[in-house]
């Protein structure tokens, strides 16, 4: 079938025209693939881990992990000597029980100061009992005292009726008009008058005197009632009270939930299912509180991180889906969704310049061509064998943008 | 039958090489099935994907000037120093769209 020359000049243009027209167009539609559907082969698997660091310090005794194993929220990994940490909280608890003990103490000191300040009012209502006594003596006495003067005024009035009489009477005796006797007895009269008057002054004295010693005791009743105050007080004074013990109560209440802390995390429990990496000791190790013994990374979610140069940001969205195949299954197609998308990395140091503090670092070359930056993209990966999932594993990722023509 | 045409091929006449062709064309759709990654390990060196298309492509090309130089339509081909190079891009493209798109 030997074609014609017209054919064969026909056929090579035809091809030659469509070939180049194939070229453009299926180069057209892979770049529009390229752009549209965002794909990255550097991208790897990854997880958040934590280092798992026990909270206290000393000598593990067990480990009941090994290195690469899959273990369970809330399973023992590791224990650490609890001796110390037991014995710290025996002594937290005794300390407790024998601030107890002294507040029991304390309320019975307490008890008998009040019972003191109540011997002290009792003293206070004595020391009133006998002011009123002392203001009554004192009145009694000021009676006497008006009582006497009534009698003086009595007795000088008799006195100068008997001593008028007697001088009335004894002028008369000369002349005979009275007899010896009734002078004599007018004489006596006032002789016994004037006895009496000086006996009624002697008990006005009396009575004077009486009353001056009445006030002195009411005095002295006042001034020993003022001193019952005053040891009432005193006595209210002197009660403790049991504020600065009950005060220490929440301190060892406190001494015995940390004691009790630090017993508590001696055994190390897996946070969440997860997978042991890193674990290089065995027992006898002496574990430091918060320094990693080995890593734990968290197998509940998987992420790819895919690095996108950041011109093809714009066309990822967080919530597009994405595929993903993993190198070490080339043929397993895995899905995924976009997270999020990378909001910093470090500037280039030969474009920026170093950060440091003092004047900027900023490079005297620059290059005509320069290379994009690129962001990593969090993809959550939707299904797969997520236990088996390998931190670090090589991945490739296309993200699902707005479908394209073809 | 094709394995033989392939090593024979310029003793293969042109409807052996059609049907070469052919035959590659359920390779080409099972590998479109399989939904491979594009990348491909080859000991431990994983090539990206177009750049295998890439290969093939020139490949492809060139068989494709050993085809038209059997019908002796290779010289009317014009400008072929475009033509080869875009057949090349074609195929690869094509073979890329078609099977990692």
């Amino acid at each position: 079938m030997e074609l014609t020359a017209e054919t064969r000049r026909r056929l090579g243009r035809g091809i030659s025209a469509a070939a180049v027209l194939g070229a453009t167009i299926t180069g057209l539609f892979a770049l529009q693939q390229m752009v549209e559907n965002p794909r990255t082969d550097d991208a790897e698997v990854f997880a958040n881990f934590i280092g798992m660091a026990p909270v206290v310090s000393g000598p593990v005794m067990k480990i009941t992990v090994a290195d690469n194993q899959y273990v369970k929220q809330g399973q023992m990994m590791l224990d650490i000597d609890e001796r110390p940490y037991a014995y710290a909280l025996g002594q937290a608890r005794s300390e407790q029980a024998a601030l107890e003990g002294s507040i029991v103490d304390e309320q019975r000191r307490i008890a008998s100061e009040s019972s003191a300040v109540s011997v002290a009012d009792a003293g206070v209502r004595s020391a009133e009992a006998a002011l009123a006594h002392a203001q009554a003596v004192v009145a009694q006495a000021r009676a006497a005292v008006v009582g006497a003067q009534a009698s003086v005024d009595r007795a000088r009035a008799e006195r100068d009726y008997a001593v008028h009489n007697r001088d009335r009477l004894e002028p008369l005796l000369a002349k005979q008009f009275v007899t010896v006797d009734q002078v004599d007895r007018a004489r006596t009269v006032a002789a016994a008058r004037e006895q009496a008057l000086a006996e009624a002054r002697a008990q006005q004295t009396l009575a004077g005197a009486a009353l001056t010693s009445a006030l002195a005791a009411e005095a002295q009743a006042n001034a020993r009632l003022e001193q019952s105050h005053q040891q009432v007080q005193q006595a209210q004074h002197s009660v403790l009270t049991l504020e600065p013990l009950v005060a220490q109560r929440s301190g060892r209440l406190s001494a015995i939930q940390t004691a009790e802390y630090n017993l508590e995390n001696c055994r190390l429990y897996a946070p969440f299912d997860g997978r042991v990496t890193n674990l290089t000791i065995s027992e006898g190790a002496y574990a430091h509180a918060g320094q990693e013994i080995f890593t734990l990374i968290d197998t509940r979610t998987w992420w790819v991180l895919a690095n996108f140069r950041e011109t093809q940001l714009r066309h990822i969205q967080p919530g597009m889906k994405a595929d993903i195949y993993l190198m070490s299954h080339p043929n397993l197609h895995l899905h995924g969704v976009v997270d999020s998308t990378g909001f910093g990395v470090t500037p280039d140091a030969d474009l920026l310049g170093r950060l440091t503090k003092g004047l900027p670092d900023v490079q005297r070359t620059l290059n005509w061509v320069r290379l994009a930056s690129r962001y990593p993209v969090r993809i959550r990966i939707l299904d797969g064998p997520q236990q088996n999932f390998r931190l670090g594993e090589s991945a490739v990722v296309v993200i699902d943008g707005h479908p394209g023509l073809l | 039958m094709n394995h033989a045409c392939f090593h024979n091929l310029r003793r293969c006449t042109r409807w052996q090489s059609l049907q070469y062709f052919l035959g590659m064309l359920p390779f080409a759709a099972c590998l479109a099935g399989c939904d491979h990654a594009p990348e491909f390990n080859i000991v431990g060196s994983y090539f990206p994907a177009w750049l295998l298309c890439m290969a093939a492509g020139t490949a492809l090309s060139g068989l494709s000037y050993l085809g038209l130089k059997r019908l002796g339509v290779d010289r009317e081909i014009v400008a072929s120093i475009v033509v080869y190079p875009s057949l090349a891009l074609f195929y690869a493209c094509a073979l890329w769209l078609l099977l990692f798109r």
